[in-house]
This record gives C-alpha cells, structure tokens and sequence, in this order.
C-alpha cells in the first residue's frame, strides 16, 4: 500500500514529542546557546524525558519489533526535538551514538554491559554514550584512522588521538575504532569500548563551535590506554578474516543516518515557522507588491524543499523498519535535509532582516546550529559518494 | 495500514507492464512521433487498451476506475518513455476522470462510453492561459451559466477533439463545463519546444457547455488532471537521470569512466535524490486526492517540486553528456525541452509557487 498517514503510536510519539520541545526545550534554547552548557538540574529533567527516550531516540527504539515502526518513531521524533532545540536534545542522557555500534557489532553479553548495566541504573546523575571516530588527519576518509590497538594478552593497548566527539568529555563509554592490522586497510579497524576512567584516556579541550554551543564536542587521546579483551566489540570472533569489521559496523549508521537528517529537518521547519509567523505579524499587507511577493515565494520555496526533505526521510526510515536495504536512500535523506534546511535558515534570516540576524530571535541561532548537519555523520559529499556508487557501481579502481 | 510506499500487487503489475510497453514501444517511437508532430494512433491504441488512460465504470462500458496515486505511476512509466507521447495518451483520458468524478449521471451516460472504446473518443481539459499558465485562481476565461468565454492555450487535440472540458472562473470561484465541437475553435496550432508528439492549440472558447456541478469530486478531479502533469514530469527526470548513468558508467576521459569523477557522480546524485523526493511529493498529494483532503496548495507544492526536478535533470543530463547531450543522437535534448514545456503548463516558478506561496498563509 502507498499510505501517508502515520501509524497511530507514531503519531501519538509525535505530538507527546512535540509538545515536549515546545514546552521545555524550546524555552532553554538562547540560555543554553549563550551558556554553553545546561544546568545539571536542567540535564535531570531531560533524563527523566529519557526515560521514554526507548520509543523516540533511534539508538534504543524499541517498541512492539512486529509492528516496524521503531525507525519512523525515531525520525519524527528527532524532528520534533530538534525543532524544541538541536543542542538541547544532544544533552538528552542516554548511550547517544554508542549504541547503534554496539547493537551492530556486540555480542549479547556485551550489549547487556555497555548498554543495559550502565545505563539502567538507579540514580538521577545523567549518563551519556558516545562514539569517536573522527581523528585529527581523518575525517570523512576513515581509512586514514591513525589509532592502534596492539593485543598484550587479555588486553588491548590503545594508542591515538580522536576529535570532535560528542559528549566524549563526560560520556560514561566511548566507543572508538582503532587498527589491529594496518595491512589490512579499512577492514583491519575494530571497534573498542572504553570506561570512562580508563588510565590513559586523557581527555583533551571541549572545542568553540559557530553553533550547537551547548552540545559538548570533545578531544581526547589515548596514551597507552588499556581496555580488558571483553571491550573488543563483537569479542575474540571480531578478529577473524571475516569478522565484524569496519563496513559492517558502519552499516548500523544506516538506521541513524535518517534521525541525523530528520534533525536538520527539524531545525529548517523552526526557521520556516518563525518567519513565516514573523511576516504574517511584522509585514505590513501594504508592503510594495514586489517586495511581498518574493518574501511569499521564497517562503513556499522553503516549505516546498522541507516537504521534499520529509518525503526522503520518512522513505529511508520506512525502508529500514521494513528491512529493505536502505543505504543509497538514507544518504539521500542525509545529503538533501540538511541543506534544504539550511536554505530554510538563510532565507528566514533575510527575510527578517535586521531582525534575523538579531540574537533576539533564535533564527541566526538555528543557522548556525544547522550547518553542521551537512559536516557530521558523514559529509553532504561523502553521501554523494554512497548514492552515486549505489548507482553507478564502483568506476574509480 | 500506516506509512508506506510499496505499491499493492496491481500497481507493480500495471508499472511492469507499462515500463515494458516505454521500453520496447514507446521509446523507439518518440522520435518520429516528435518530428511528426503527433502521436500514431496504434500507440495511442495499444496504451490505451492496458486500461490506464481512461477509467470508466463497467456499467458505461469501461476497464472500471483507478485512483489517482495508481494514475501517477502509470503516468511516470509513460512518460519514462517518452513524456510527449505519455501527454498525448494521458490527456484524453484525463477527460473522462473529470466526467467519472464531477459528473451527473445523465453527463456520464452521455459521454463516458466513447471513453471506453478501443479508439477512445480526442479530448482535452483546458485550463492553460496566456498569463496564467497553470495558476487556476488568476483564471480570465469564465464559465457563466452555461455559457463559456475565454482563450486558452495548450490545448490536446483540439482540431479533432469530440469533447473537452474548460476550467475557468464561476463566480468567485473555479468551475468547470464540458463543451463539444461547437463551443470552440482552433486560433492557431502551436508549435512547441517539446512535447510535440502531443499536438496542441490556441483555442477560443465561446459559446454553451454543460457546467459540471461544484463539489469536493469536481475540485479533486481538477486538481488530479493537474498532477499527472506532474508524474509525467517525474517521468521524465528519472529517463534523464537513467540515462546520463548508464553514459557516465560507459564514456571514458582521462583513463576513467567519467562517473569516476565527482563533478559528474555528485551530479547524478543529486539527480537521483530529487527524482525520489519528486516521486514522493506527487504520490503524497496524489494519496490526498484519493481520499479528498487535497487542496491547491498540496498538487501545486508537488508540481513545483516535479517540474523543477525534471527540469534541472534534463538540464545535467545533458551536461552529463556533454556535446553528445546536445546532439539528436540521444534522448537527452529532447528531454531536456519536454521538460521545459512541461514546467510551463504548471510552471514551477511562476504559478505553482504562486499557489504555494498563497497556501503559506492560508
């Protein structure tokens, strides 16, 4: 069937959602912005959100496996929370990025560990996961990871230096990938988890971003830092020819590739919204027709381009929730979102005018916020490269 | 049944089909139907007897109905063979939705049944003018009582049409009457950039009609006659965006094949992102007609996204192939003026996002 109508508990996720970042997250956003940071308390209440984060955070949704709908949960909800506040809704507690590595490559008592034991605990202190895969001289080319992993009997010593990694700095796990085999390429990268704590995980300088202030992005090195065996995802198995290796631990992001693109839709429909409700309120009916006119088209431009968004990521969640492959069409969603939202922020600025580019509107805010949804989770240009090898087969060896 | 984009087993069957009947007829056809200005009416025929173009209830002698998200994939296949012929065979039959939809029983009985011969009856739906292309609210033309009275352009078959349909302001709003022979008369054949397997007209109404009655079905059959404009745009993007693939996989340049090099495979890329989220936005307004709740703004949002599509494939499709794409050699130009024309008929920067953009504050 060709159906557009949601299924009702993702249309009940929606509006709870909705009314979740209309009422708490939307309010927080110029504080947090300036701040950099959230308060601990604020950051409590959000994990007490979290606690019905299994059925909107793509990472962990869960819900009933038979009725395929978890990844469509996960893109209308990270719509909506990124529409409240993009770097709020990344202070949300929970294994954030971690998780879909772990639930790729992990072994079951692994996955109780890392992401049952830790973060089912019974305390109010916040918990976050993350993953660090970017390094300073590697970034959309992964092949170039300079991090070793040398096995000391039933340990690993790892070595490296990782960058930009979300909630790296405060994240109870981190996962990371590193080589055991440089002759091995791409293949020869395995996936650890570390402990925060670890000796010889020294966390480095929390970076200064344009926007998405109040996400925290962390550096950090690892300096002989040595995790028992058991944090070798995927276990002993993983170091087999054929083991869980770098391409099949990646496939995971193909279930998150489209919550990361329903942000950026998010965030474009925030600036669609307000400017659209700034000039039914500012924009006086007698403004010169021309003058009117294309503020008007430009605004259906907006509208139009973030429909076109919605279409691609709701396409690429429903593919994923009914296991067709959906690789090509989730970077379809990744490369076309982000930038039709960022259309929609530049456009809401200059329709505001001296008014759009005033830190007295969240518009240059959300501008700033959204560039990055073109760079993180994989480039607008590395997306490029999945859909058009997707089509075209691979022409460059 | 939730959220979902797989066809039911009728639709892929009659896309299979379809797709075969583009592939192997349709296509090795558009040229000389293009350079003859029409259309040959076996091809009309033959599309027409898979029971696509026209739906007509058994009970007038018809194949029976479809929705309009059924006719929007059919359109696409069409028009992935060619988007002039697809014009061609679809328009008449856009008729007989209208009639099937917004008529009273007496018109149906009246003219439905020449729909469903094996030679179905020449008919167009105007709603084209000189200024307002596809912009059905700034409509000149004006449907009084009975009678009709206005100028339009693009319209199908007009010299040999048995029976047509003119939209066009009823009071403060838009209506819609079926006129025959009498009611019109050609002004002048136009000779088009594209499309031109599907001959058309300037045509001035003038005379007596039968008004079809306002109502949710008239406004749904109007807006659906204009979405197939947009699957057939859809259509078109993707053949452009087949075909430039294929070359890239095949042509060679500095010891590559050139999809090799991201100046062209960025490009394909893109073009095949914005075929699906085009695809997507008619399906979506297309399941919106079917179950009543669209509006303007909704096929106008489509259309615009559709024709923009098409238009930008056809345009890197022949970039893609470079001076290759500009010679009658391949498909690609041609295309690439479908397109265009196309876009004029509910063009994306003029009248859908003018419907758009009034929709904005609706």
């Amino acid at each position: 069937m060709i159906e557009f109508e949601l299924h009702p508990t993702v249309a009940a996720v929606r509006d709870f959602v909705h009314q979740f970042a209309d009422t708490k997250l939307r309010p927080l956003a110029r504080e947090a912005d300036e701040k950099g940071q959230l308060p601990t308390e604020t950051i409590k209440e959000l994990a007490q959100f979290a606690g019905n984060r299994a059925s909107v955070m793509p990472e962990t949704s869960s819900g009933d496996p038979s009725e395929k709908i978890g990844s469509m949960m996960a893109v209308v909800g990270s719509e909506e929370l990124a529409w409240g506040d993009p770097a709020v809704l990344l202070n949300i507690p929970g294994p954030g990025l971690a998780a879909p590595s772990i639930h790729a490559a992990g072994t079951p008592e692994q996955k109780k560990r890392f992401l049952e034991d830790i973060f089912n605990v019974d305390s109010d202190e916040p918990r976050f996961g993350a993953l660090a895969v970017t390094e300073p001289q590697a970034g959309s080319d992964v092949s170039n990871v300079q991090t070793t992993a040398v096995r000391d009997g039933d340990e690993w010593i790892l070595n490296g230096q990782k960058i930009f990694c979300t909630n790296g700095a405060r994240a109870e796990i981190v996962v990371i990938n590193a080589t055991v085999d440089k002759s091995l390429g791409r293949q020869g990268q395995k996936f650890f988890v570390i402990e925060k704590g670890t000796p010889g995980f020294n966390i480095g300088h929390i970076e200064k971003k344009m926007g998405l202030t109040a996400s925290e992005t962390a550096a950090f090195s690892l300096d002989d830092c040595r995790v028992p065996m058991f944090n070798l995802l995927g276990g002993e198995a993983a170091l087999e020819p054929k083991g869980s290796g770098f391409k099949g631990t990646m496939k995971a992001f193909d279930r998150s590739r489209p919550s990361v693109a329903a942000m950026a839709l998010g965030i474009g429909r925030a600036a669609y919204e307000y400017a659209r409700d700034w000039v039914a309120a500012e924009l006086p009916m007698s403004t010169p027709f021309a003058r009117r006119a294309t503020v008007e088209n430009k605004l259906a431009q907006m509208k139009r381009e973030l429909g076109a968004a919605r279409g691609l990521v709701w396409q690429s969640a429903w593919m994923g929730d009914n296991e067709i492959p959906n690789s090509k069409e989730a970077s379809m969603a990744k490369a076309y979102a982000p930038q039709a939202a960022m259309r929609a922020c530049i456009g809401a600025i200059q329709i505001m005018g001296p008014e759009g580019y005033s830190k007295e509107h969240l518009v240059e805010k959300w501008f700033r916020d959204i560039k990055v949804y073109d760079i993180f989770e994989g480039t607008g240009q590395i997306q490029r490269v999945v859909i058009s090898r997707a089509i075209l087969g691979r022409l460059d060896k | 049944m939730p959220f979902g984009l797989r066809p039911d087993d009728e639709q892929r069957a009659l896309q299979e089909t379809l797709h075969e009947i583009a592939d192997e007829v349709i296509r090795p056809a558009a040229r000389d139907a293009e350079e003859a200005g029409a259309t040959p009416q076996e091809l009309c025929d033959q599309i027409h007897e898979i029971g696509v173009t026209a739906p007509v209830e058994e009970r007038y002698g018809g194949g029976g109905t479809f929705g309009a998200v059924t006719h929007c994939i059919a359109a696409e296949e069409l028009a992935w063979g060619d988007p002039g012929i697809a014009y061609q065979a679809l328009g008449s039959g856009i008729t007989a939705i209208v009639i099937g939809l917004a008529g009273s029983d007496a018109q149906k009985g009246k003219w439905l049944p020449a729909f469903a011969d094996a030679s179905p009856a020449r008919s167009f739906v105007a709603y084209a003018e000189k200024i307002a292309a596809g912009d059905l609210e700034s409509l000149d033309t004006t449907i009084d009582g009975d009678k009709v009275s206005g100028e339009k352009y693009g319209v199908l078959d007009a010299d040999r049409a048995q029976v047509g349909i003119v939209i066009g302001r009823s009071g403060d709003g838009i209506g819609a009457a079926v006129v025959e022979p009498d009611a019109f008369e050609v002004a002048k054949p136009e000779a088009k950039l594209g499309l031109e397997a599907a001959p058309t007209a300037i045509v001035r109404f003038s005379g007596e009609g039968e008004t079809l009655d306002l109502s949710d079905e008239l406004t749904a059959a109007i807006l659906w006659s204009k979405l197939v404009t947009g699957a057939i745009a859809v259509g078109c993007a993707r053949a452009s965006l087949e075909y430039a693939s294929q070359y890239a996989i095949e042509r060679e340049a500095f010891g590559k094949p050139i999809g090799a090099f991201q100046g062209v495979s960025f490009k394909i890329a893109d073009m095949a992102t914005e075929v699906d989220a085009a695809r997507l936005a008619v399906w979506r307004a297309a399941w919106k007609i079917d179950r009543r709740e669209a509006t303007l703004a909704d096929v106008a949002e489509a259309n615009s996204m559709a024709l923009q599509t098409a238009v930008r494939c056809g345009d890197d499709g022949v970039q893609v192939l470079g001076g290759h794409g500009y010679i009658r050699d391949h498909p690609v130009e041609k295309w690439f003026r479908d397109a265009v024309t196309l876009s004029v008929f509910d063009s994306p920067d003029a009248a859908g996002d003018v419907m758009l953009a009034r929709s904005v504050f609706a």
